[in-house]
């Protein structure tokens, strides 16, 4: 009987989401990285090496001209949207000194996936660093059923962390 | 055994070689014509199936069905806009469930989709909260979500104008194209779909068909095998 029960009650949990998951708005993940205090947004201007090798992160070409972000001292908040399998979802991040510190899914769109919003999936992502062929200082164990969420949420932390290293050491321009 | 019983033993064993001869001729006349009646439909959904299987590859789901004789069995009426907004020398028009600056289809524009002039160029605000805001030239200067106050629209009304013919002629194509993907067009095309109700039941009996075929064929093959072991 129990085992009955529990094999409904998980494939209640498993059926899947219809509607856009709002699960927290990105003014308040913005709010609650700064304590209530965020800085005013910065637009990040996406030049030519950027695209390339957000581009090489992303597998595709980015898709706007500028990415905003916010910034004080050596923390910076990114909020940034990538395809999982057919709809973005939503992730803002929260660096501190190149390192991730809160990883957080915002708007979840899919129909399938949605277990990535769960703080035991994005815990994983706390204390990572980019790495010299800008990929993940750590491994992320994936979720079955979900793995085109989790894939996306890997590369939008990867993008964050790199645009956070050229935001806070811009590369010097020649003379 | 007297005469008369080794008789009708032999007798017997005649009668059900015969039986048995006329079975296997039964089953392999029935294999032969259901597998020529049914080879055209593993033909179509070998193929539709092979394509779907590499769809993202392939991106049929973001390539659009233009031929009109294909999209005919959707009866989809093309969407003629005949207003739109002028903005920096280009007309930007919502139609067809999509955004477009001139002929150009920008970004998918869900109903209830509102238009509107910013300092920086044309904002997209969707019904889901979700924006999109344009340059001039078209392309993407920033997407973002839930956050319409981050953003400044115009004050300004958005003033819609009647769109030239040249332009009003070529969006009413336009708009018809960018209605069913490929991907859609060969799903509808390998569950028989796209004939209706009927179509989609023509292709319950082919598959029905294919499980005579796979059931018939293993027994064919599980008699010639009992036959060649004796």
């Amino acid at each position: 009987m129990r085992s009955l029960i529990t094999i409904i009650l998980t494939s209640l949990l498993s059926l899947p989401v219809s509607a856009a998951q709002v699960y927290q708005t990105p003014e308040q993940f913005v709010s609650s990285a700064f304590q209530g205090k965020p800085p005013a947004a910065t637009p990040l201007w996406l030049n030519a090496d950027l695209k390339a090798t957000a581009a090489r992160i992303l597998g595709h070409p980015p898709q706007a001209l500028r990415i905003k972000y916010w910034r004080q001292g050596l923390q910076t908040a990114w909020v940034l949207d990538e395809i999982g399998r057919d709809e973005p979802i939503t992730a803002g991040f929260r660096i501190l000194g190149g390192q991730l510190q809160d990883t957080q899914v915002l708007i979840f769109r899919e129909s399938r996936g949605w277990e990535i919003h769960m703080p035991n999936f994005t815990r994983q992502f706390a204390g990572l660093t980019l790495t010299p062929n800008s990929g993940l200082s750590g491994h992320i164990d994936g979720i079955t059923g979900a793995t085109l969420s989790v894939n996306a949420m890997q590369r939008m932390a990867r993008l964050a962390l790199y645009l956070d290293q050229h935001v806070r050491n811009p590369p010097v321009s020649g003379p | 055994m007297s005469a008369t019983h080794r008789l009708v033993g032999h007798d017997f064993m005649r009668k059900r070689s015969r039986s048995a001869t006329h079975y296997l001729r039964s089953l392999y006349s029935w294999h032969r014509w259901i597998g020529v009646l049914a080879s055209l439909f593993v033909l179509l959904l070998a193929s539709t199936g092979l394509a779907l299987n590499h769809a993202e590859s392939l991106h049929l789901n973001q390539r659009y069905v233009c031929t009109a004789w294909l999209l005919r069995p959707y009866g989809l009426l093309a969407d003629s806009p005949n207003l739109g907004m002028p903005f920096a020398q280009a007309w930007w028009t919502r139609a067809g469930g999509w955004l477009w600056r001139d002929a150009q289809a920008l970004t998918p524009a869900p109903n209830g989709s509102l238009l509107s002039r910013t300092a920086e160029g044309v904002l997209l605000l969707e019904p889901s909260g979700d924006w999109t805001l344009f340059a001039p030239s078209g392309e993407v200067l920033e997407r973002g979500s839930h956050t319409p106050a981050m953003l400044q629209p115009a004050n300004s009304p958005v003033e819609l104008a009647p769109l030239p013919g040249h332009l009003a002629v070529a969006l009413s194509r336009a708009t018809r194209c960018r209605q069913i993907t490929w991907e859609r067009w060969l799903l509808d095309l390998h569950a028989g779909r796209l004939l209706g109700l009927q179509g989609a039941r023509v292709m319950d009996a082919a598959a029905i068909a294919m499980i005579v075929l796979a059931i018939s064929g293993l027994l064919l093959w599980r008699r010639q095998r009992r036959r060649q072991q004796r």
